[in-house]
């Protein structure tokens, strides 16, 4: 457990010509849960991508284990953003979740009877069971954001990058995603989600990176989720939706 | 003397495609403009027969209704989750232009029109086909086809041209401005039908695309306005007629393709230009 | 062909005939038409899903001035050289659609209609060019316009089959990744699928597709084979495998009919009768699909307002 699950290095990104994310560098402990937290445009789902190898890198380094991306694709699951999928795609949910084990087959190879059961699996912890045989169109935002869970799952990865889970989905969902964070975390397992709501990072996180354009922060909840930390993450402007009161919530428990 | 006939037409139809161009290549209909320059084919080929001759008038009503038709159509079509905008386009106009087709193949006896005419145009032919007033000819019946739907554009574009500006700019904002977007929509459809007709006799159902949407891309990445990008669109329409009737007769080729051709090679020719400038814009921008 | 007639006695006589093949150049247009038909629905069918319908409709334009400069350079009508010539010019318009919006102000749709309309115009010019010149072997070169299948020689449908099959059989074995790719290229990528091979291989089907389509369906008509199957498809079930089936039977039914018809009337284009015959199955499949279709839907509007459901 000595070998870091993800660490970047100077790491620079642009958007067409607009330069995003600049001087980036972090490392995360094995087995925690990773909130990245930073207003809108900060580049927290560009930074997603360039650790996945989706977007090109300007400069930096990116390694995962101990070793580059590419060579161990297999320990790494993504979960993208909800909406950047085609939701009237003719397929089924079964089919969304057996995709995640394309990267254990060959190309020619087609999902076993072990693969199913694997997908079965992870329809259950996540509560999706039942929908096995539904269209994707007909289920809900929460119900699509678990399917996209379950197809993670299935990768039996070691390192999980989710780029929002929590956004838009209902109550249920969420505590499916919590329910799940708390399997993978007993399996010593490492998550990282691009996250909004700064009000349940405390409860659902255990370790905090804060960008804005660049690093502000890297560190445990309970030392780096300040309130002069989160000022400068927002530019002084305290972020929509967030209740004093929860806050004082979360500084009290620590 | 056909000669000049020739190219009188050639550029009129040229200009009138270029300024309805312009509007579907900014309001991103390109691909409704080729499918209703296809569909137009069974509105004349619909006019022939109901008439049992040749008749402009019919023509161009046929046309219109054709072309209308397809814009709804497709709009229709798009409704249903399943059907995506491209899809609904490619399903009504390869409909459409194979009944044409077809009708053409098996009333060949009653319809003076062949498959030669409908992909290359009759320009060559066009000095033969004269409108005469008593004793005196006036000149081809396509020029002055040509001539009239040249001046209907002018005269509807120039008349609503801030109209046609704010729709191609923001459809949305013409929409919460209380302006009836759909009227102005199928007006712009009912130009490019009345246009395609026109055009049709001169260089046939499909190189109107061409005509359409390359001269008015060019004009694209040069200009700066909606009126300048006009001006060029027309330049860029004279030019490819001109360069291209000189082929034709370079090479011995059919009229209509090398205009065409040539609309193209000027729009590879502005890029290339604009690609071998480019490098130093950027360094000027930087010092 | 100056009096067609529709139920005249020589037609009637004519389909038995060619349903007993007695003609084996004709049985062999049929096999070539429901290949071709199977194919073209099945590798349309993701050009439609990854919401690039026309795609095919630019790529059959492009051909045209390939098979002309082929024939000039080559002055020979043979399959093969054909084929490498479409080939050729349909991957330079594919280049070009997929240049212009990355590198310049034009959109997509532009580019597109840039693209078919510019490598048309081109074809059509070498067309004329040729017809003015004195060589042999010319005549037949328009007939990849509209199609005329009546008109192919045995020789070319065996390449056309061979061709048609290992198409088919590419899509089978490779299914699931493409179905992946489409569905989600961003998550395809994170697992380590190389997602360029695999767009390049698609892309490289449908213009080979595309280009042995040319003498049956023609360049002008070519799209709706390749984007009708699997729109009036998508009416029928919520799975992309059972789509593809149907898709493929619709093409392939669509295939026999016109060649049926070819048949029947060799001087007309096979091109526009096989787009007639898929017009009629989309238009059946809008209506009466029992997943998605008019009357479907209808009633379920009609049963979920009844008070007996609630």
């Amino acid at each position: 457990m000595s070998v870091s699950p993800l660490r970047v290095e100077n790491l620079a990104m642009r958007y067409h010509t607009q330069p995003v994310l600049e001087g980036v560098s972090f490392d995360i402990p094995a087995g925690s849960s990773v909130a990245i937290l930073g207003p809108n445009g900060a580049g927290k789902s560009t930074l997603l991508k360039g650790i996945m190898g989706l977007a090109p890198l300007m400069q930096g380094k990116v390694s995962v284990f101990g070793g580059a991306l590419t060579d161990q694709r297999l320990k790494v699951a993504y979960v993208p953003q909800r909406d950047e999928s085609d939701w009237d795609f003719p397929i089924q949910v079964m089919d969304v979740v057996l995709m995640g084990r394309h990267g254990h087959l060959k190309f020619w190879q087609r999902p076993s009877s072990v693969d199913r059961a694997l997908a079965k699996q992870a329809l259950q912890k996540l509560d999706m069971l039942p929908y096995q045989n539904r269209q994707i169109s007909q289920l809900s935002g929460g119900q699509q954001q678990r399917v996209f869970l379950a197809r993670a799952l299935v990768q039996q990865a070691d390192l999980y990058l989710m780029d929002e889970p929590f956004a838009g989905v209902d109550m249920m969902t969420e505590k499916a995603i919590v329910g799940l964070f708390e399997i993978l975390k007993q399996q010593q397992k490492t998550i990282v989600c691009v996250h909004h709501d700064l009000n349940t990072v405390a409860e659902y996180f255990d370790w905090v990176i804060l960008i804005n354009h660049g690093l502000i922060a890297s560190g445990p909840v309970e030392t780096t989720l300040t309130p002069e930390i989160i000022a400068k993450t927002y530019g002084g402007r305290i972020p929509l939706g967030l209740k004093l009161g929860t806050q004082r919530k979360g500084n009290g428990r620590f | 003397m056909n000669d000049i006939w020739i190219l009188a037409t050639a550029s009129l139809v040229a200009s009138s495609c270029a300024l309805v161009g312009v509007l579907l290549v900014l309001r991103r209909l390109s691909l409704l403009g080729d499918a209703i320059s296809h569909s137009v084919l069974l509105g004349i080929v619909l006019a022939y027969l109901v008439m049992g001759e040749r008749s402009e008038m019919a023509m161009m009503v046929g046309a219109v209704l054709m072309g209308l038709l397809t814009a709804g159509l497709t709009q229709l079509l798009q409704k249903n989750p399943h059907i995506q905008s491209d899809v609904s386009i490619g399903v009504v106009f390869t409909s459409f232009f194979a009944l044409g087709v077809v009708l053409i193949a098996i009333y060949a006896g009653q319809i003076d029109l062949d498959q030669e005419c409908v992909l290359y145009g009759e320009i060559a032919f066009v000095p033969f086909d004269t409108v005469v007033w008593g004793e005196q000819s006036l000149g081809p019946r396509a020029f002055w086809l040509a001539l009239a739907v040249f001046l209907i554009n002018v005269v509807v574009i120039g008349v609503a041209f801030e109209r046609f500006k704010l729709m191609a700019f923001h459809p949305l904002l013409a929409l919460s401005l209380g302006l009836s977007v759909p009227f102005w929509h199928a007006m712009l459809m009912t130009l490019v039908s009345l246009t395609t007709v026109a055009s049709f006799d001169a260089v046939g159902a499909i190189l109107v695309v061409a005509l359409l949407v390359i001269p008015a891309s060019s004009a694209y990445l040069v200009a700066t306005s909606l009126k300048a990008m006009m001006g060029w669109a027309l330049v860029y329409a004279q030019l490819s007629v001109l360069l291209g009737y000189g082929l034709a007769v370079w090479l011995d080729s059919a009229i209509a393709a090398s205009i065409g051709v040539m609309a193209g090679g000027l729009l590879l020719l502005t890029l290339a230009i604009q690609q071998l400038l480019k490098p130093k814009a950027s360094q000027l921008n930087l010092s | 062909m100056a009096d067609f007639e529709w139920v005249s006695p020589s037609a009637w006589m004519l389909t038995k005939a060619f349903w007993r093949f007695e003609d084996a150049n004709a049985l062999w247009v049929l096999i070539g038409s429901v290949l071709l038909g199977m194919s073209a629905s099945v590798v349309g069918s993701f050009a439609v899903l990854k919401r690039n319908a026309l795609i095919g409709d630019a790529l059959a334009h492009s051909a045209l001035p390939g098979v002309m400069m082929a024939f000039i350079l080559f002055e020979t009508q043979s399959p093969l050289v054909v084929l490498f010539g479409a080939m050729s010019s349909s991957l330079l318009g594919l280049f070009l659609m997929d240049w212009l919006p990355k590198n310049t102000k034009i959109k997509p749709d532009a580019a597109l209609a840039i693209t078919l309309s510019f490598f048309f115009a081109l074809g059509l010019m070498a067309l004329s060019y040729i017809q003015g010149l004195n060589v042999e072997g010319k005549s037949g070169l328009d007939k990849i316009l509209f199609g005329q299948a009546a008109a192919m020689l045995p020789e070319d449908l065996m390449v056309l089959s061979a061709v048609a099959m290992g198409v088919l059989l590419l899509i089978t074995l490779l299914f699931q990744k493409w179905r992946l790719i489409t569905f989600n290229r961003q998550y395809a990528r994170s697992i380590g699928i190389w997602v360029k091979a695999y767009d390049v291989l698609l892309a490289l089907l449908m213009v080979l597709v595309v280009v042995i389509g040319l003498q049956i369906v023609g360049v002008v008509l070519m799209a709706a084979v390749l984007l009708v199957p699997v729109s009036a498809a998508r009416f029928w079930h919520p799975q992309l495998a059972v789509i593809l089936w149907v898709a493929a039977i619709i093409g392939g039914l669509s295939g026999l009919i016109s060649a049926n018809i070819s048949y029947i009337a060799p001087a007309t284009p096979t091109g526009p009768w096989m787009v007639l015959v898929l017009a009629g199955f989309f238009i059946f499949s809008f209506i009466f699909a029992p997943y998605q279709g008019w009357l479907v839907r209808r009633i379920r509007q009609a049963s979920q307002r009844s008070p007996l459901h609630e």
